[in-house]
């Protein structure tokens, strides 16, 4: 107990804010998914924190926060098999980055962008992967309701699973980025930044 | 951010006990990980040792793509583009790909890659890929040298022994195994000018084939006399500064 006070003790303000801020994001990650699992919602909301601690700090803290957010879904809910969706994180938090400009501000037109990057990049990666590991099989029942639909339609198993991927990202992203900016605007502009 | 997770990576200082934990960790769960394949039967345990060590090598290969622009000559965000199709990097997704589920299980095999983890951070390893960095032309132009001599060995023998050896295949295969003297027995010259062209191919093929073991032998020997030599002024200036402390601490007193 007393070396953990001397390592906190020892930790400059921005380590300390940094550390904060970033659990504080992990665990709106957590949150937020276990409630939509509850709450049997048709959507993610697991990257909120991720965008969140990539706008509030830096992509880095962003990529941070994916791994730790991956790491403890694969070890305690879904499996190590679940890790290769770290790469939907990664790239979550690296195109949230185009959301700040150089002086790391917000801006409304920049958000719309990294919005449409997102869901692009996430409904690609996540419909590859899942169609590598699983055939298309979501865990998911909505995002199978939709697979199945489009199946139904003629289309293929990759193009049907990428289908369902794409009808859950969209209000998944949107209200992500919505919940992140809010997380942001309501950080005391000393704790943002690098 | 990314300084620190670099310096816990690639900090080789002695002082910096999490750099020295966090190898010894990953070396670990590499050697850790290579036991189950010593065994025929599957024991539950092994799912739990793979999972576990899966986990700090996947956290290793995002972490060392995280700093990956500090080591690398390309600026951002190319070295992070580049990383992927780094040879260690490729090695290093090859080996967890198998327990990621992206990989049948009949791919396994490619988890005995992991042991370039261990590789990866021991110093003489280090030394063995820069001299083949350094002598990357003359070992290509030897090798080259080594394949076309097989090849014409291969042909000369196919020729003469059409009823030996079945298709050119097997003279390549005869070829290979004879000139680096391995030589199963299984497939062998039996006319008088078959075993004439085997004796003479041998004689001289001893000596391309040697070429390579004399070349990396002589690079890594200079490399070795040169990280001894950097290690030895190291150590002098050490001296001379703790020597000059010494003096000032003296002349003060």
């Amino acid at each position: 107990m007393k070396k953990i006070k001397e390592f906190l003790s020892g930790m400059t303000f921005k380590q300390k804010r940094y550390a904060v801020i970033m659990i504080i994001c992990v665990a709106v990650n957590m949150i937020l998914a276990e409630i939509m699992t509850l709450a049997s919602v048709p959507l993610w909301m697991d990257v909120t924190g991720t965008i969140a601690a990539t706008i509030i700090l830096e992509p880095a803290a962003g990529l941070i926060v994916g791994l730790i957010n991956n790491f403890f879904r694969a070890i305690f809910i879904n499996g190590p098999t679940t890790l290769v969706y770290y790469s939907v994180s990664a790239a979550v938090a690296l195109l949230a980055a185009i959301m700040l400009d150089r002086e790391n501000r917000l801006r409304l037109g920049r958000v719309v962008i990294s919005t449409i990057l997102i869901i692009a990049a996430s409904t690609l990666l996540s419909g590859l992967l899942k169609y590598w590991q699983t055939g298309g099989v979501s865990n998911l029942y909505w995002e199978n309701y939709f697979s199945e639909l489009a199946a139904s339609r003629g289309f293929g198993t990759f193009l049907s699973g990428t289908f369902g991927a794409f009808v859950i990202k969209v209000p998944d992203t949107i209200a992500s980025v919505i919940l992140a900016v809010i997380m942001y605007m309501l950080t005391p502009k000393k704790y943002r930044g690098r | 951010m990314r300084h620190t997770i670099y310096s816990l990576i690639f900090n080789k200082d002695s002082r910096n006990w999490a750099g020295r934990a966090y190898e010894a960790m990953v070396s670990m769960a590499a050697v850790i990980s290579i036991i189950p394949l010593m065994f025929k039967t599957w024991h539950p345990i092994f799912d739990t040792i793979d999972t576990f060590t899966l986990y700090i090598l996947f956290l290793d290969y995002i972490m060392r793509w995280m700093v990956h622009d500090f080591r690398s000559r390309y600026g951002k965000p190319w070295a992070f583009i580049v990383y992927p199709f780094t040879p260690m990097a490729i090695v290093g997704l090859l080996c967890i790909l198998p327990s990621l589920g992206l990989l049948d299980q009949t791919f396994r095999i490619l988890r005995m890659f992991r042991i370039f983890k261990v590789l990866q951070y021991s110093r003489m390893f280090g030394l063995v890929v820069r001299v083949f960095e350094r002598e990357k032309k003359t070992l290509l132009s030897v090798l080259f040298i080594a394949v076309g001599y097989i090849f014409i060995s291969a042909l000369a023998m196919f020729t003469n022994e059409p009823e030996t050896f079945d298709t050119f295949y097997d003279a390549i295969y005869w070829a290979t195994t004879a000139l680096t003297t391995v030589g199963y027995g299984d497939v062998y010259p039996v006319s008088d000018v078959g075993k004439m062209i085997s004796m003479v191919s041998s004689i001289f093929g001893i000596a391309v084939i040697a070429l390579p073991a004399g070349i990396v032998t002589a690079g890594f020997m200079e490399e070795i006399n040169s990280v001894i030599k950097e290690d030895d002024e190291k150590e002098e200036e050490k001296k001379d500064g703790s020597d000059k402390a010494e003096e000032t601490e003296g002349s003060e007193t």
